[in-house]
């Protein structure tokens, strides 16, 4: 579920580069301020992403100023202001995190003592954000009801993961919203859900484990399946890339859209492309 | 009328087509073997004959009349304006109360799959509407203009369509605005240097 969204860095500008980084740190220093300091460890990138995303699009100014922080307390650096929006996004991170390891239990039983660990902070976000923890807490139910009914479609079986997205859209963006970022919202739900199943299929394929790839197009191994069905599964992301491209040029952006279109438009496809021909992820020195 | 129908064939209203149909051809076999009898017996049989039959004709008209008014032309229609005006749920549930698939079926499935951004399901509707009716340029038109989302593959050789905003332009060109200045600035020093080599003119 966590660590797709990424960038295209030779694509990547500089001057967001540091937008990314800041923002990075902007939202540490949100989860701080809304889950306390434990659910500091549960920052991901998608959700770094997310805070860009909504940041541009609600219109809301990014205060960057240079500040210490825990991890590295003798340089300062540019962290991004915690303002309303940050903080009410480090409560999804902790949520989203909390429920991800929720379902890790469920799964195989491991890993109880790292749920401990953002207990707090959940119990803290879901105070100050009841609504954000119904959102994600109802569409992570009727997922868990859509996998037990071995949905093989994947447009079906992703549908709850791309509404609950949809719907967090909506709720941060509150009057911004516009049948437009619905969309847009919705197809990177619905990539999440996907790029992580057809990331696992071989696995899921092996521990008989529900996947829609392994349903809909039989198990084994992941050179088989895109020899036989590449076509198909090209054609759900490509269609999936056309309706995002589509729903980005009709919404309104406040600042500059770089970041987003670079993560979005470049990025994606790349990390999806990956994960087809099944290649690790390179480790790049010069990372963001 | 209704009722007395079937009290002539002896079943209930529920009964299904398939038991309607045992009950007229068992009744019918034994009505013609009875109508050979002698006297008043033989009479009663036959008319029972003749009820029997008009009695079975009317049930089938009456049963074919009421499918098709849950799953004939009128129902496509209020299909299809559910999903003008945006309700995909209802459109979906009176599609799956549909008894029979045929073409248009498919083909109004397919748009509500489009409408829930599920193209990949849609595309599968389309290609079974175009396998039973390939006649239509409707289903076919909707199909090409699905089959182009993946198009720029083509043109592009595979790289990502990174235009979002097509009306934006190539936003990484642009900084030559001064590249005139500087190439002008440097053949002039070249010159300078020319110059110097020749008559050392300072």
């Amino acid at each position: 579920m966590f660590g797709y969204v990424r960038y295209d860095l030779p694509n990547l500008f500089v001057k967001d580069v540091m937008l990314y980084k800041s923002l990075y740190c902007g939202l540490c220093k949100g989860i701080g301020a809304s889950c306390g300091q434990a659910a500091r460890m549960g920052l991901s990138y998608d959700v770094t992403f997310l805070s860009a995303l909504l940041h541009n699009i609600a219109g809301q100014d990014i205060v960057i100023e240079r500040s210490h922080c825990f991890e590295h307390c003798i340089r300062k650096r540019p962290i991004a202001a915690a303002d309303d929006m940050t903080r009410a996004l480090g409560a999804l991170n902790t949520i989203l995190v909390y429920y991800k390891l929720t379902d890790d239990v469920l799964d195989s039983g491991k890993g109880r003592s790292r749920r401990a660990w953002f207990r707090r902070g959940y119990r803290r976000a879901k105070k100050s954000y009841p609504e954000l923890d119904a959102i994600v807490g109802g569409y992570i139910k009727k997922q868990a009801e859509t996998e037990r009914a071995n949905t093989a479609s994947p447009d079906a079986a992703a549908d709850p993961s791309a509404l609950m997205m949809q719907e967090i859209g909506d709720w941060f963006l509150k009057d911004k919203a516009s049948e437009f970022t619905k969309g847009l919202f919705y197809g990177l739900g619905k990539w999440v859900y996907l790029i992580d199943a057809l990331d696992d299929y071989e696995k899921d394929g092996k521990k008989k484990r529900y996947n829609p790839f392994v349903l809909s197009y039989g198990g084994g191994t992941r050179q088989e399946l895109m020899q036989k069905y590449g076509e198909e599964i090209s054609f759900l992301f490509d269609s999936l890339f056309y309706s995002l491209r589509v729903n980005l040029a009709g919404i309104p952006f406040r600042f500059d859209r770089d970041l987003t279109d670079n993560i979005i438009l470049r990025g994606l496809p790349a990390e999806t492309a990956r994960v087809m021909k099944g290649e690790k992820r390179k480790k790049t020195k010069d990372k963001v | 009328m209704n009722q007395e129908n079937y009290t002539i064939l002896g079943v209930e209203e529920t009964a299904t087509d398939d038991e309607i149909k045992a009950a007229y051809e068992s009744l019918k076999a034994k009505y013609n073997e009875e109508k050979w009898q002698d006297g008043e017996a033989g009479n009663q049989a036959a008319r029972m004959l003749g009820k029997l039959d008009a009695a079975y004709q009317e049930i089938m008209e009456e049963r074919a009349e009421q499918a098709k008014s849950t799953s004939g032309p009128g129902a496509f229609e209020e299909v299809s304006n559910a999903i003008k005006s945006g309700d995909y749920a209802r459109a979906q549930s009176i599609l799956d109360n549909f008894n029979e698939r045929s073409a248009e079926w498919h083909y109004l499935q397919s748009v509500v799959f489009y409408k829930k951004n599920w193209i990949n399901e849609s595309k599968k509707q389309l290609e079974i509407a175009i396998q039973m009716d390939g006649e239509n340029t409707k289903y076919r038109d909707a199909y090409e203009k699905l089959k182009a989302q993946s198009d720029y593959k083509k043109e592009t050789g595979g790289a990502p369509n990174v235009h979002a905003d097509p009306a934006s332009g190539d936003a990484q060109m642009g900084g030559n605005w001064c590249s005139s200045c500087a190439s002008m600035c440097y053949t002039y020093l070249c010159i300078n240097c020319l110059c110097n080599l020749c008559c050392s003119c300072r």
